[in-house]
This record gives structure tokens, C-alpha cells and sequence, in this order.
């Protein structure tokens, strides 16, 4: 079958230092992945046409970070701009809305850009302040919940407590999806924790929103990514190793907690069997997985959510190892949010260790024979889920 | 609970903040919107319903629910919170259909799902209330 000639490819990945760069912006973070990504690429800045960003950086520049200022900031003269914000996940709806627009020629070069300096700024206890605000409009979460103080933490807390007993699933479980990550993390330099953790040194971290300790929670650092996604056409005259958004689908069930219908079942359930159904591919298909891991617990419902085992299972699973490298199902292999990086938002990390994983050029943490990889983000409180699905075959 | 810091925080973003000056309690009773036609039932008030179109009315609760998920919000660093911790926030299902986030007031260990809850109107200054939980 010959390739469509305007497939989408990512053929550049960038990122700006970390995990804690006390002297970088978030301007900077976004200038310096943008330019590592074109140099990856062996693009000119001028190439790009379409601009996608989320905003999400901490505001301390002289312009936020949102999609019309940072265009004007890069300098980037775009005829397709996509400002998507729905949290952590943006970055995968980004892929999707990317991957429409190349193939529907509304641009050949998309760019994808994110960067932040919460460590910087904030400290460690994002996890642990306000919830980020749904911005001047009046949401539910704004005049229903917010009185009762809700923490980050807290609301994820809700959905584990409620899985855990609905499935049986122990704090030993999701303790065990924190030292895989941990382990992942000590193969990658730049991750901010890299010391072994056992699943006790977990359980007995303080409990910070119950059932979730300390380590069941993400890091938080300074950051940024970018990515290019342009034409299988365009890619061929590159020298790179192309990787091929084969599919790219989100979802959501709420924005406010009180209106998620079932805190055990997110849209990952819609949005992994639509980028599945896209690619033409099935679970056993998938050869690594990188899963949004803002708290422990978000990895479990993604894993099963997304179908990679049924209703309930996913927490013996982790701690049978079957995520580890060596596993069945290997997930996370930078070390995730929960040990290497995690700047308030992190779903473009998320595809870019899929492509490097995917270009043979994960090192010491590389798959085997690695073909295909799936991507899973979630944004607000498991609220909107995208899901990816790249490869190194172009169908 | 009713700690001069708390009571502030809690209603200084209130369920008295609706648009339009809409009430969500009436006395001790909180309002829900229903539509007659398709019996979608909100907390909050949704005027014309989003599901069928038809003009909705008001109802009463009666104030009970039951525990849908819970947890204790054991490190805070918000004003008047922290100053609670830990205390017992919890998702609550009122008998008549919608789910609210709320505080449980007394000892977090003896809240479990399923448990009954009963809701109480606690009001700051200038008129300002949210609904707080006891265990039934």
C-alpha cells in the first residue's frame, strides 16, 4: 500500500534543560526546545505554518504563554494556530488536531511547543495549593468544590480510593508503578530522582491526600518540549528517522470531579480503541507504553482504560513487574512524571520518549525491536484523555 | 470546623457566588434544578435544559446522601485549609441523583463509601453558606 503522501510524520524532538533550570523562563523553555526540535528536524524556524500551544508555563516573562503571544514571541507565521488547553493532555489533542491539519493540507510544518518554570517558581508542593482555575468563566469546580479546598492530590485520591474499592487494589500496587518509574529514571541523566525506592520506601513516604503517600505523587520541575509534525513527503528528503502518527484520538467525561459519571472509567476507554482502530493496530500490537503518571494511580486506570488488561487488573499487573523494561507491557521508560519530569504538565514528554524509543535512541533504556508505542495523557482530573498511536511502519 | 480562618476560606468562594444572584439553599434545604421532561436533576441551576430544551424547575432536597468516594486532605497549603488538615473531603450522592464534593465533619476514620450523610448549611458573613456533611 502506498504511503499517503501527506501522512503526518514527527521528524523533530527537543528539549530545553531540566529538571531544574533556575535561570530559564518559561519563554526560554519554549524558545530552546522549539529550536533543539528544528535542529532535529533540520528545519528552518521559517518552514513551520502551523503553531500549537497550550500555554500552561508559569507567566514571569513580560508575555504569557498562551498560543497568539508565544507565536508573536517565536516569531512564527503560521496560517494554522491551535490553542488547545485541557491540562496535561494538550500536547496529544495537539498530535490529533496536528495530524487533521496536514492531512487536509491546512499546513505542512506543525510545531508543537511547551515549556515551564514551576519548579523554579512554585517549589515542590504543586500538588498540594490551589486547583488550577478553569480562568475567569464560572466553573462548577469553581463555586461547588473550591469552598471545600480541594488539592490536586486530593481529587486523584478521590478516584483511587474508589477503584481501589471497588477492584481490591492495594497501596502495594500503585506503590509498584512508583518503583518501576524509579527504576526507568536511574537509566536517564536527566532525571530529577534517580536513587532506588522499594515499595515500602513508598508506602511509608507521609501520606499527603489518603489512600495517595509522597511518592505516589510526580515530581515537580522546570521543563520544556517541542515537537514537528510534518508531511510523509516532506520527511523523506530528512535525515531522520521518521516516526508515523498512525492515530490520534481524545475524549472527555467531566471538567468539574462531582461530574465525572463513573471515577472508575475515563474516555481512554473512547479515545485508545478510536487511535487503535486509526492505525490499524490492536493491544498486542504495542511494543511500549507512555502513560500520563501525575499520581500512581493515573497510570493504573490509563493502562486498563486504554485495554491493555480488564476492569481491575491493572494494579497486579504493576506489581508483577509487567511494566518494567524487561516486562510484558514497558511504560514510562524516561522514569515518568513520578521520578524524571514533570513541569506542571507533561503529555509532550510523553511522545517524545515514544519517539525516542521508536528511532532505536533510547540507550540503556531502549525496547527491543521497538515498532510501536502508544501514548495515553490525561488532562484536569482525568477529565480529557488523548490517546497516540506512532510507529516506525508507515501502515 | 467552624474556625474563624476556615469558615472564611470556605465561604469566601462560596455557593452564594451564582451568577444572577441564583440561590442553591433555602433555609436548610438545598435547591437542585430538574427538568420535568427528561429528569436530568443538576446541583446548579441550568435554566433551559442542555439535553431536550424544556424549562426546568426547582427541588428541594432532602438533605441526605450517601459517600460515593472520599479522602483526608492531610497536607494543604491553602489559607484556612491547611489550618484543618486533616480533615475528610468527600464526593457524596444525594438521594435525589446529583454528586457533590463536600466536607465530612468529624473523625476522617469512621467515613467509609456507602456511609449515609446528612448536609448542613453553614453560613459566613454577609449571608454567604456552603453545605457541609455529617455522618448519618
Amino acid at each position: 500500500v502506498p504511503t499517503d503522501p501527506r501522512a503526518p510524520v514527527i521528524v523533530g524532538i527537543g528539549r530545553s534543560p531540566g529538571p531544574i533550570a533556575p535561570d530559564l523562563s518559561t519563554l526560554d523553555h519554549h524558545r530552546i526546545s522549539l529550536f533543539e526540535a528544528l535542529a532535529d528536524a533540520g528545519l528552518p524556524k521559517a518552514s513551520i505554518d502551523g503553531y500549537f500551544c497550550g500555554g500552561g508555563g508559569v507567566a514571569t516573562g513580560f508575555v504569557s504563554d498562551d498560543a497568539p503571544a508565544m507565536a508573536e514571541y517565536l516569531g512564527i507565521q503560521h496560517r494554522y494556530l491551535d490553542g488547545t488547553s485541557l491540562g496535561g493532555a494538550s500536547y496529544i489533542f495537539h498530535l490529533q488536531h496536528a495530524s487533521a491539519a496536514i492531512r487536509t493540507g491546512m499546513c505542512d510544518v506543525a510545531a508543537i511547543t511547551y515549556g515551564s518554570d514551576r519548579y523554579s517558581v512554585s517549589g515542590r508542593a504543586l500538588g498540594t495549593g490551589a486547583v488550577a482555575g478553569a480562568g475567569a468563566a464560572v466553573a462548577v469546580s469553581d463555586i461547588l468544590e473550591a469552598p471545600y479546598g480541594p488539592t490536586v492530590v486530593s481529587l486523584y485520591a478521590l478516584i483511587a480510593q474508589r477503584y481501589m474499592h471497588e477492584y481490591g487494589v492495594t497501596s502495594e500496587m500503585l506503590a509498584a508503578v512508583a518503583v518501576t518509574a524509579r527504576k526507568h529514571a536511574a537509566l536517564n541523566p536527566a532525571a530529577m530522582y534517580r536513587d532506588p525506592i522499594s515499595v515500602e520506601d513508598v508506602i511509608g513516604s507521609p501520606m499527603i491526600a489518603d489512600p495517595l503517600h509522597r511518592l505516589d505523587c510526580c515530581v515537580v520541575s522546570d521543563g520544556g518540549g517541542a515537537v514537528i509534525v510534518t508531511t510523509a513527503e516532506r520527511a523523506r528528503d530528512l535525515d531522520c528517522v521518521p516516526v508515523h502518527v498512525l492515530g490520534a484520538a481524545g475524549g472527555q467525561t467531566h471538567w468539574s470531579i462531582s461530574q465525572m459519571p463513573d471515577l472508575t472509567r475515563s474516555a481512554a476507554v473512547e479515545a485508545g480503541s478510536r487511535a487503535l482502530e486509526q492505525a490499524g493496530r490492536t493491544i498486542p500490537d504495542i511494543d511500549v507504553l507512555q502513560l500520563y503518571d501525575s499520581f500512581t494511580i493515573t497510570v493504573l486506570r490509563l493502562f486498563e482504560d486504554l485495554g491493555f488488561c480488564g476492569p481491575g487488573e491493572a494494579g497486579a499487573i504493576a506489581a508483577a513487574g509487567e511494566l518494567r523494561l524487561e516486562g510484558r507491557f514497558p511504560c514510562n521508560t524516561d522514569g515518568g512524571g513520578l521520578s524524571a519530569t514533570h513541569p506542571g504538565r507533561r503529555g509532550i514528554f510523553l511522545i517524545m520518549e515514544a519517539v525516542r524509543q521508536l528511532r532505536g535512541a533510547a540507550g540503556a533504556a531502549q525496547v527491543a525491536d521497538c515498532r510501536t508505542a502508544m501514548v495515553g495523557g490525561s488532562g484536569g482530573i482525568m477529565s480529557c484523555i488523548a490517546a497516540a498511536v506512532l510507529g516506525r511502519d508507515a501502515a | 470546623m467552624h474556625s474563624e480562618p476556615t469558615l472564611a476560606a470556605m465561604t469566601a468562594m462560596s455557593w452564594s457566588d451564582l451568577p444572577g444572584g441564583e440561590r442553591l439553599v433555602e433555609g436548610d434545604a438545598i435547591i437542585l434544578s430538574r427538568c420535568p421532561a427528561c429528569e436530568l436533576t443538576r446541583l446548579y441551576p441550568f435554566g433551559v435544559c442542555p439535553n431536550c430544551g424544556s424549562p426546568t424547575d426547582r427541588l428541594a432536597a432532602r438533605g441526605r446522601g450517601e459517600i460515593y468516594s472520599h479522602t483526608v486532605i492531610r497536607r494543604s497549603r491553602r489559607p484556612g485549609f491547611a489550618e484543618l488538615t486533616p480533615y475528610a473531603m468527600a464526593l457524596v450522592d444525594l438521594e435525589e441523583g446529583p454528586r457533590v464534593l463536600g466536607i465530612v465533619m468529624g473523625d476522617p476514620a469512621g467515613i467509609s463509601i456507602g456511609g449515609s450523610v446528612d448536609a448542613h448549611v453553614v453560613r459566613g458573613p454577609d449571608d454567604r453558606y456552603v453545605v457541609i456533611w455529617s455522618m448519618g
